[in-house]
C-alpha cells in the first residue's frame, strides 16, 4: 500500500512540472522579440531595390506621389462622418521618438506626426484636441482602415504601390530614405566595404533587410522585430551598425547621441496620411489640410522642433503633384 | 559449524540488514524534512521572487516618475532575496547536483538583468521610447533563460524531494526476508528437536524465536506508521504545496503580461495572448487553483483561502477587462490607472489590489499546508525512533539465545 501511494504522488509531479513549463513560455521568450513600428519596416517591400512591382503595373515610384486635388469642401461622406461624431480617430505610433511617443511625465503625445494630426482636426473640426489617439499594433494598421476603427493613419508610413492598392494615401507630407546608423567611434563610412565582417541590425523585412540580401558586403546581418531594438542591441555592443528609414534613425539618434546617421540615403520614399481605400472626399480634404500646412510654415515649424536636431536642416516640405 | 551457530549467524545477519535499512529509511525521511523539502520550497522562492522582480520593474515603470517607495522596495527586495537565496543553493548544494548548473547560471544573470531594467528606467524618465524597449529586452531574458532555468532548478529539486519520499517509505523487504527465513529455521529445529527428544519446548530457541518475532512485529509496525505519516505529509503536504507554489507563479506571469501590455503601448499582441493563456492555466478548469481547491480537502482552512483566492481572481479577470476594453478604445491612461492606480490615489479597484489580495490568500494557503507538513513529516520520523537499534539488540538477543538454547541440548547428551 506504500508503494501504491508513492506511485500516486509522483503522477501528480509531471502533470504539474507540464504546466509550469507551459506557464515559462511566456511572450518575448526570444530577446529580441519587442515592439511595435515595424509595419513602417516590414510593408515596403514594393519599394525594395531588387523587388518589383507586378501588382499595379501603371503605377511606379514618381505616379505613387501623386495623389488627388485638394478640396476644402466639408460635404462628403467621409468627411461629414467625421464632423457628425464630434472628433478624428488617428491611428498612431507612440514608440517612435520624435515621430509618435508619450512623454512619460505629462502623458501627452508628441512628435511630428502627432502635431500634423492636430492640424488636421483644427482644420476638419475647428479643434485641435478634438482627436481620438489610437495605438494600433503594426500588423493591424491596414486593416484598422479597412474596417473603419480610424480614419486617418498618421505615422511614418511609406507610400508604395503596393499600399494604394489597399488604402488611399494623401500626398507625400515627407521625403525619408534607407541610411546607415553607427556609432560616432565606428570605422563605417556608409552602406558600403566598411561594413565586412561588421554585425548589422535590420528589421525582419523591411526595405534595409532586402539591401542587406541583395548585398551585405560580408556582413552579419542580426534580425530584428522593430528598429528601436536595434538601438538597444547597439547600446549593448551586440551589433555594429543599423540600417533604418533616415526618418526613424534620427529618433534613434537623438535618444542616443553618441550615434550618428552615415553615408547619406540609400534609396527615396516618401510618406503619407493614408485613409480607407476610396474615401475620395476626404484624402481631397486632407490634402488641403497638408497645402495649407506647407505653405503656413507650420511644417517648417514642426520640422525644426522635432527633426532639425538629428535630420539637419531642409530647404521645405516635399512637392507634390495632384491629377483628378 | 554446528546449528546453534548457524542460527545465531543467521540472526545476527537479519539484526545487521536491518538496522542498515531501517537507518537508511530514517536518513532519508530526515533529508525530506531537513534537506529536500526546504530546498524544492527554496527554488520555488527563487522563481516566485525573479517572476515578482519582473512584475514588479513593470509596475516602477508604469509609474515612472511617480514611482512609489513601496514599489521600488518590492523590487529590491525580491531581488535582494533571489540573490540571498541563489546563494544558500550555492552553498548547500554539492558539486555534482543537477541543479548547480542552474544556480551558476542565474546568480551570473541576475546582476545583467537588473541593469537592463535600471537603463529601461533612466531612458523612460527622460522621455525616450527606448526605455520601453530596454524594459522589453530585460523581461525577455527574465521570461526566457532566467525563469527556464529556476523552473529546470525547482523540478531538480522536486525530483529529489519525491525520490527521498520514495526511499523513506518503502518496506525493508530484505530485513524482513531474511527475518522470516530466520524464525523458520528456528521452528523447523524446534520441531526437529520435539521429534527427536519429545521435548516440548527448549528455552533457548523459544526465547529466541519470540525476539524475532518482536524484531519484525516492530519492524513492520513502525516502518508502516512512518510510511504512512510521510504518505500523509506528501498528499496533505508537499504536494499541494508545490500546486500552491505553481499557482503563485503563474498568478505572477498573469500580471506580468498585463504590465508589459501598458509598456508596449499598443504595440504587440503577444503580451494579451499570454493573459490569455496563463489566466487559463491559473484558474480555468484544471488549472492550478482547481487542482489546488481539490488538493486541500482535508484541511479546511487551507481550502478556504484557496476559495477566496479563486473568487479573487474572479474581481481581477473583470477588472482586467475592463482596463483591456479602455486600453482598447485609445484610453491608456485609464487603462494604466485601473491596472496599477493612479499616482497618490486611491488603488483599491485595480487589478494589482486584486492580485496582492488573491497572492495573500494562497500565502495563507501555503502557510497551512507547510504546518502540515512540518507535523507529519516529524510524525513520520518519531515512527521509527529507536527502530534501528531496538531491532539490533533484539537480534542480538535471539542470537544468544539460540546459542544457548541448542548448545544446551547438546550438552544434555554428551
Amino acid at each position: 500500500m506504500a508503494g501504491r501511494r508513492v506511485r500516486a504522488a509522483k503522477r501528480v509531479v509531471p502533470a504539474a512540472a507540464a504546466l509550469l513549463l507551459a506557464a515559462v513560455a511566456l511572450p518575448g521568450g526570444t530577446p529580441v522579440d519587442l515592439q511595435p513600428n515595424h509595419l513602417t519596416l516590414t510593408a515596403r517591400v514594393g519599394l525594395a531595390p531588387t523587388s518589383t512591382d507586378s501588382s499595379a503595373s501603371s503605377c511606379n515610384p514618381v505616379s505613387q506621389n501623386v495623389s488627388l486635388t485638394p478640396s476644402t469642401s466639408d460635404s462628403g461622406p467621409d468627411v461629414q462622418a467625421i464632423i457628425k461624431r464630434g472628433r478624428l480617430i488617428a491611428g498612431i505610433d507612440t514608440n517612435s521618438y520624435e515621430w509618435g511617443f508619450r512623454d512619460p511625465s505629462t502623458g501627452q503625445l508628441e512628435g511630428f506626426d502627432i502635431t500634423l494630426v492636430h492640424a488636421l482636426a483644427q482644420a476638419i473640426l475647428g479643434n485641435a484636441n478634438d482627436v481620438e489617439f489610437l495605438s494600433i499594433p503594426t500588423a493591424d494598421r491596414i486593416p484598422a482602415l479597412q474596417s473603419g476603427e480610424v480614419d486617418v493613419v498618421v505615422r511614418t508610413m511609406t507610400i508604395s504601390c503596393a499600399r494604394e492598392q489597399q488604402v488611399s494615401f494623401s500626398s507625400p507630407y515627407f521625403d525619408a530614405g534607407q541610411e546607415v546608423l553607427v556609432p560616432k567611434s565606428s570605422t563605417i563610412t556608409g552602406y558600403n566595404s566598411t561594413l565586412k565582417g561588421k554585425r548589422v541590425c535590420a528589421a525582419t523585412g523591411s526595405t534595409a533587410a532586402d539591401f542587406l540580401q541583395t548585398n551585405d558586403f560580408g556582413s552579419t546581418v542580426v534580425p530584428v522585430e522593430n528598429q528601436l531594438n536595434c538601438l538597444v542591441l547597439m547600446q549593448l555592443g551586440l551589433i555594429d551598425a543599423t540600417i533604418t528609414d533616415n526618418a526613424l534613425g534620427a529618433g534613434q539618434v537623438a535618444q542616443d547621441p553618441t550615434t550618428h546617421l552615415v553615408g547619406g540615403l540609400m534609396d527615396s520614399e516618401t510618406y503619407g496620411v493614408a485613409m480607407k481605400l476610396g474615401s475620395t472626399d476626404l484624402v481631397r480634404r486632407v490634402n488641403a489640410v497638408l497645402d495649407d500646412f506647407r505653405d503656413s510654415g507650420a511644417w517648417m515649424d514642426d520640422y525644426n522642433q522635432w527633426l532639425r536636431n538629428s535630420l539637419g536642416p531642409v530647404s521645405g516640405p516635399p512637392s507634390v503633384t495632384y491629377s483628378g | 559449524m554446528s546449528f546453534g551457530t548457524g542460527l545465531a549467524l543467521l540472526a545476527l545477519l537479519f539484526g545487521v540488514l536491518t538496522y542498515v535499512q531501517v537507518v537508511q529509511r530514517t536518513d532519508a525521511a530526515s533529508s525530506v524534512v531537513e534537506h529536500s523539502q526546504p530546498l524544492s520550497d527554496d527554488a520555488a522562492q527563487i522563481f516566485r521572487t525573479l517572476a515578482d522582480a519582473d512584475t514588479t520593474a513593470a509596475t516602477g515603470f508604469l509609474q515612472a516618475g511617480n514611482e512609489t517607495a513601496a514599489v521600488r522596495d518590492e523590487y529590491n527586495n525580491d531581488i535582494q532575496t533571489a540573490s540571498t537565496l541563489l546563494a544558500q543553493a550555492a552553498a548547500s548544494a554539492s558539486v555534482s547536483d543537477p541543479g548547480q548548473h542552474q544556480i551558476q547560471q542565474l546568480t551570473a544573470q541576475l546582476p545583467t538583468y537588473t541593469d537592463y531594467v535600471g537603463v529601461a528606467g533612466a531612458n523612460d524618465r527622460v522621455g525616450y521610447p527606448l526605455g520601453g524597449a530596454y524594459l522589453q529586452y530585460a523581461s525577455a531574458q527574465m521570461q526566457g533563460p532566467m525563469l527556464a532555468e529556476a523552473k529546470t532548478l525547482y523540478t531538480a529539486e522536486t525530483n529529489r524531494l519525491h525520490q527521498d519520499y520514495s526511499n523513506a517509505r518503502s518496506l525493508p523487504w530484505a530485513a524482513l526476508g531474511l527475518g522470516l527465513i530466520a524464525l523458520i529455521a528456528l521452528v523447523r529445529m524446534q520441531i526437529q528437536l520435539f521429534r527427536s527428544t519429545n521435548r516440548v519446548a527448549n528455552a533457548g530457541l523459544v526465547l529466541s524465536s519470540l525476539a524475532v518475532v518482536l524484531a519484525l512485529g516492530w519492524l513492520v509496525t513502525a516502518q508502516n506508521l512512518a510510511a504512512s505519516a510521510l504518505g500523509q505529509s506528501s498528499t496533505r503536504g508537499s504536494e499541494p504545496l508545490q500546486v500552491l507554489n505553481e499557482a503563485q507563479i503563474e498568478a505572477l506571469q498573469c500580471r506580468g503580461a498585463e504590465n508589459l501590455n501598458l509598456v508596449a503601448r499598443g504595440s504587440t499582441t503577444d503580451y494579451s495572448t499570454a493573459w490569455d493563456s496563463d489566466s487559463k492555466q491559473l484558474a480555468g478548469s484544471g488549472g492550478f487553483l482547481t487542482v489546488a481547491q481539490s488538493m486541500t480537502g482535508a484541511d479546511a482552512t487551507a481550502q478556504q483561502a484557496v476559495r477566496a483566492a479563486e473568487s479573487d481572481f474572479t474581481t481581477w479577470d473583470s477588472r482586467h477587462d475592463a482596463a483591456t476594453a479602455a486600453n482598447n478604445s485609445g484610453d491608456y491612461d485609464t487603462a494604466v490607472a485601473d491596472t496599477i492606480g493612479t499616482p497618490g490615489g486611491s488603488s483599491t479597484q485595480t487589478t494589482n489590489a486584486a492580485f496582492t489580495q488573491l497572492d495573500d490568500n494562497l500565502n495563507t494557503a501555503i502557510a497551512h499546508e507547510r504546518d502540515n507538513f512540518n507535523q507529519l513529516a516529524a510524525q513520520g520520523r518519531g515512527d521509527t525512533t529507536g527502530l534501528a537499534a531496538g531491532t539490533l539488540t533484539l537480534a542480538v538477543m535471539a542470537a544468544f539465545a539460540a546459542l544457548w538454547g541448542v548448545n544446551r541440548r547438546a550438552a544434555e547428551y554428551r
